[in-house]
């Protein structure tokens, strides 16, 4: 499944990456995904699925997806 | 002795050429220490209420935070403070930049400038001199032309340049102020200000040390080494230093709150046009501020459909949004162009894309056509017609002479349902962050004296997760429980109020918003030893929020004075609707819970609920009984500018 991870999310990719490819081989929780990638739950504000917003603790998802992580945004300049 | 602060402020009448200088004692600065505090007091004291912005009457302020010039990554900032000629109201900008730190170090707090020359002129400062000088033969050119001819003119190549634009020789209302090409004072028309005043640039040159005014130059020296190395290992920062603001244009679509078509949408259909991986195709490198290790300014250069040097700033998110999503355009060479094209004409991005956005809709309504807009068909999506119109407002030509206005005078021109479509409030336009998403941003909005801006708090989402790294850093200012984006109680009103106050006090010290916390490089308490170190006041985390608080109460007070009442701190009804799509569509501000959450809000800075002015007892509390000769709560008691209305 395509990964973005949005804002700073990408700091805690190892290869500090901002899109990249993962392969699931069975449908999963989202949240056992985030774990895994090893991004802090608390850092993400906003969970998309196929661009459509999913709640971080209830959404499955499965090797076709699209999956878009954000932290919290402001603003500035 | 004073200590971070060089006690001397620069005074210019350009009427009369003269020149003098005035100090200030540490009691003074511990009041006013640096930037909007020390710029409103002077704003406050010597403006005649109900003075013409645009008139030789009016008074710029430029002023340098109190940390201005340090060596820490963020302290950068001076703020240019007026008369505003888009609200009527407290005009105020800040920028980061070298001017500010080369005005610091040439031996100066702040430059006051009164009056109006009868000719082009420029200001040449250096080391606490000053000298008017003829800029007849500038008067017109663009910016990098009069810059390197200053520079050429002055024998130094190091000379830092503070100038208008084309607009602000013509007196948009709102033009714009810039320092080396890169970095702008934008907001509130204080480049027309200047304009007015026939001042084209203020060059600046100094030979002092930040070390030379600390108290304790060693730890701040230390604190600086420390920040800079953090960065690398600091989620935000390293997200600003590689990504910038355009970052954020994917998250705001996807959570439904990227302003598109003029604020009626949240959610932009040609969003892979303009986001950030978009960006990355155009992007030419980033740069950075005085001193300033956290790099987070963008720039662009490519020669393609259009065509944009690498000469100015961005765009910033700002001008992703405010030119692409909000008018429609999935094109980022074209925004990017338009964005240029602000900087060199020498005007405000948000604003100058949220007036176009507001007339694209009154085309689509067929309040205005082809007769009325020299033959263009202003839709949603039309850059062409956009890149035309941003040079026709800089030249106040054909139909860029109504835009020129700005939105809120436009839409009274137009008529008909036009006020409903202008997106501003106190008559400026909304930066490109919609309340329906973050309802706190939308309390800044209205409150903020200078009209609408999105750096008065901290945005919602910040402070919604306990855990995250952005709330842990408020901890320290008593924000220890967390609250949702879109909730409007009492616990999100006491929030938003202690970040305003540490907001502002960040504009008094010259931080930019990229450094202290919540975006938490600069921890809390580095701020305090930062104070510390800089001046040996044994300051507070309650001493600096109160800093801040005096700086808003000094600018409520001026727009008391100039008849602002609570009635203009309104949101444009547009934000009680709902949004048309995305992931946040249906979702509107309840305007009840708005109206309750003002009034709590009032009620906890002290100031009049039904009149929105500070009381007399909160202003004593903050040392501002003087102001108290021109107001208290209830109503202006001296020198009343009378009704707000389009006049002003």
């Amino acid at each position: 499944m395509e990964v973005h991870l949005g804002g700073h999310l990408a700091f805690y990719d190892r290869e500090k990456r901002s899109r990249f490819a993962v392969h699931l081989v069975a449908e999963t929780a989202l949240l056992d995904l985030v774990r895994e990638l090893g991004i802090p739950e608390a850092e993400i504000a906003l969970a998309a699925v196929n661009r459509t917003v999913v709640s971080l603790t209830e959404a499955r998802v499965g090797d076709a997806d699209r999956l878009d992580l954000y932290p919290p945004m402001s603003g500035g300049a | 002795m004073s200590h971070g602060t060089n006690g001397t402020i620069l005074r210019v009448d350009l009427t009369t050429g003269s020149i003098s200088t005035s100090s200030f004692d540490d009691g003074f600065y511990r009041r006013y220490p640096g930037g909007k505090a020390l710029a409103a007091y002077h704003l406050l004291r010597e403006f005649q209420p109900g003075g013409d912005p645009l008139g030789p009457e009016n008074i710029l302020v430029l002023a340098t935070g109190l940390l201005t010039g340090a060596p820490i990554s963020t302290a950068t900032r001076f703020n240019a403070i007026a008369r505003s000629p888009l609200t009527g109201g407290f005009g105020e900008s800040e920028a980061g930049g070298y001017w500010g730190p080369e005005l610091k170090m040439a031996g100066l707090d702040a430059i006051v400038v009164t009056g109006r020359s009868p000719d082009p002129v420029y200001l040449w400062v250096k080391d606490g001199a000053a000298e008017i000088r003829d800029a007849r033969h500038l008067w017109g050119q663009d910016p990098p032309t009069v810059q390197a001819a200053i520079r050429e003119e002055l024998g130094d190549r190091l000379v830092r340049v503070l100038q208008i634009g084309r607009a602000g020789e013509n007196r948009v209302r709102y033009a714009m102020l810039m320092n080396d090409l890169r970095h702008y004072n934008g907001r509130t028309g204080m480049g027309a200000v200047m304009g007015s005043k026939n001042l084209r640039a203020i060059a600046v040159r100094g030979s002092r040390r930040y070390a030379d005014l600390a108290h304790d130059p060693g730890t701040l020296a230390e604190l600086g080494k420390r920040l800079a190395k953090g960065i690398p290992e600091h989620p935000q920062s390293w997200d600003l230093r590689t990504k910038g603001t355009p970052g954020l244009t994917d998250a705001m679509n996807a959570g439904g709150l990227l302003p598109t078509r003029n604020f009626r949408q949240g959610s932009f259909e040609r969003i892979d046009e303009i986001n950030f991986a978009a960006y990355l195709d155009l992007r030419s490198g980033t740069r950075s501020c005085y001193a300033c290790a956290v790099r987070c300014k963008p720039e662009m250069a490519f020669s393609d459909r259009h065509t944009v040097a690498d000469m100015y700033d961005g765009p910033e998110y700002e001008a992703v949004a405010g030119f692409g999503s909000d008018c429609a355009i999935g094109d980022l060479q074209a925004v990017a162009r338009a964005n240029e094209l602000c900087n060199e004409l020498g005007l405000d991005v948000i604003s100058t894309a949220g007036t176009i956005a507001f007339a694209m809709e009154c085309f689509e309504h067929g309040l205005i056509g082809p007769g009325d807009t020299d033959g263009m068909e202003l839709r949603f999506g039309n850059a062409a017609a956009l890149l035309e119109l941003v040079i026709r407002i800089a030249d106040r030509s054909g139909f860029g002479e109504l835009l020129a206005q700005g939105s809120r005078r436009a839409a009274e021109a137009i008529g008909g349902d036009g006020p409903s479509f202008a997106m501003h409030v106190k008559g400026q336009e909304l930066p490109m962050h919609d309340p329906r998403g973050k309802v706190g941003v939308g309390l800044g909005y209205a409150t903020n004296e200078a009209g609408a801006d999105h750096l008065v708090g901290f945005h919602d989402p910040l402070f919604a997760k306990v855990d995250s790294v952005p709330f842990r850093s408020v901890a320290d200012l008593g924000i220890t429980e967390p609250t949702g984006v879109l909730d409007l109680g009492e616990k999100k009103v006491r929030i938003w109020h202690t970040s305003e106050r540490w907001n502002s006090s960040a504009k008094v010290l010259g931080l930019c918003f990229f450094g202290p916390a919540p975006r938490s490089l600069i921890q809390v308490a580095d701020v305090l030893t930062a104070v510390r170190a800089a001046t040996g006041w044994d300051v507070t985390v309650e001493e600096l929020l109160e800093v801040g608080e005096r700086a808003v109460n000094l600018a409520r007070v001026f727009n008391v004075r100039e008849g602002f009442t609570r009635a203009d701190d309104r949101l444009p009804d547009r934000l009680f609707t709902p949004l048309e799509n995305g992931a946040l569509a249906g979702t509107a501000i309840a305007r009840d819970e708005f109206e309750e959450a003002l009034t709590n809000l009032y009620l906890l800075k002290g100031w009049d609920p039904v009149t929105g002015a500070p009381t007399e007892g909160r202003l004593r509390a903050l040392g501002l009984e003087w102001t108290a000769s021109v107001t208290v709560a209830g109503g202006v008691t001296a020198g009343g500018g009378g009704a707000p209305g389009l006049g002003r």
